[in-house]
């Protein structure tokens, strides 16, 4: 099967924001004739926590989820990977398997690239080696923060945090409020600030109680960013 | 759509794929691909089962020295079924860079091998 224009990296939507930005078209074309191009509906698995990684995953469109189980069969959301994103990027200096496993939060659109392919792609480019070790950077950098907030910040303070960081990353300005269709459970979000589900809500509830947050559904809106960095305490 | 290919392998050509590739084992039950998918790489059971999906039904069971996902992966041919692999069960994968590196290689049996099985 040709890969046709919808799936090439020459025409990708996040060309622009991947690790690829800076390759020219004939390098580009090279890639898109090597690489795989997959749709992951919502719910379907890319790989499990536990595997061997076989190379990297560029996520074109949709969002993704990293969660690790504990020994107790408890799933954390490590991780919301979203379009531009690449995901199996450790895998290529280390042989390690799977931290956690990767789950599509959404109807998703998915090339792979295998290890050995990226890691020729990168001898002749060294540019998508900088960008490679920039997104682990930041990833370090996301890593070492979300630790000390569990360690220095109290539960209202990590929420405020939560709500920016998706805002950030997912969220759309409509009107005069922040959407962020993301679609997360309670139990979700709990998770990734470390709190129960319980203490989460009594949170949110006065997040709206405030005037901060709005709600329909699983939709968030953030009113007042203002105010809810305030609440998020950035300044330690 | 093509049907999915599963071909049962002779041990000699067993032997060849896995100097290729590390062995690796699944800890759980995982989904190597689903149904209308392109396979990222190409799975030689080495020990265990493979159980072939469609439409949620178990339409198949696979056993040691079978490998899938080969020509699909090579035609970039979507699946018409779904492979969840068993826990504890033992795969050699083969990805397109390594099958690129054989096929340009020599004129070894593993070669010829593949190269007849990508047409099926």
């Amino acid at each position: 099967m040709k890969k046709n224009g919808r799936t090439s990296c020459e025409n990708c939507e996040s060309r622009s924001e991947g690790i690829f930005c800076d390759l020219n078209l004939p390098e580009l074309s090279n890639i898109s004739e090597h690489k795989i191009f997959n749709t992951f509906k919502k719910g379907q698995t890319l790989f499990v926590q536990g595997t061997h990684p076989f190379g990297i995953y560029c996520v074109s469109k949709g969002n993704i989820k990293l969660t690790k189980t504990g020994p107790d069969g408890k799933e954390t959301i490590v991780r919301i990977i979203h379009g531009g994103d690449i995901l199996g990027h450790r895998s290529l200096f280390c042989d390690d398997d799977h931290m956690a496993t990767a789950t599509a939060m959404e109807d998703t659109e998915v090339c792979f690239i295998d290890k050995k392919f990226i890691l020729k792609v990168i001898e002749e480019n060294p540019t998508v080696a900088l960008h490679v070790i920039n997104k682990l950077s930041r990833d370090m950098g996301a890593a070492e923060k979300k630790l000390s907030s569990l360690h220095q910040k109290n539960v209202r303070e990590r929420l405020a945090e939560l709500l920016l960081s998706l805002k950030a990353t997912h969220g759309v300005k409509v009107d005069n409020r922040w959407k962020i269709e993301l679609k997360l459970t309670r139990e979700e979000m709990a998770t990734m600030i470390g709190t129960a589900n319980e203490t989460l809500i009594r949170f949110m509830t006065e997040f709206k109680d405030a005037g901060i947050i709005e709600q329909d559904g699983k939709i968030l809106f953030i009113k007042d960013e203002k105010e809810l960095v305030n609440w998020a305490n950035l300044d330690y | 759509m093509k049907k999915l290919n599963f071909i049962a392998l002779e041990n000699k050509i067993i032997a060849e794929i896995t100097k290729f590739s590390p062995l690796m084992k699944f800890p759980a039950d995982a989904p190597l691909f689903y149904e209308g998918q392109i396979p990222i790489v190409a799975y030689l059971l080495i020990d265990g089962c493979i159980h072939l999906f469609k439409k949620k039904k178990q339409k198949k069971s696979l056993k040691a020295g079978s490998l899938i996902g080969y020509s699909e992966m090579m035609n970039n041919s979507p699946s018409e079924l779904t492979a969840q692999i068993q826990a504890d069960s033992t795969v050699c994968f083969l990805d397109k860079s390594t099958i690129i590196e054989i096929l340009k290689g020599d004129d070894s049996q593993l070669a010829a091998f593949l190269k007849e099985s990508e047409k099926t």
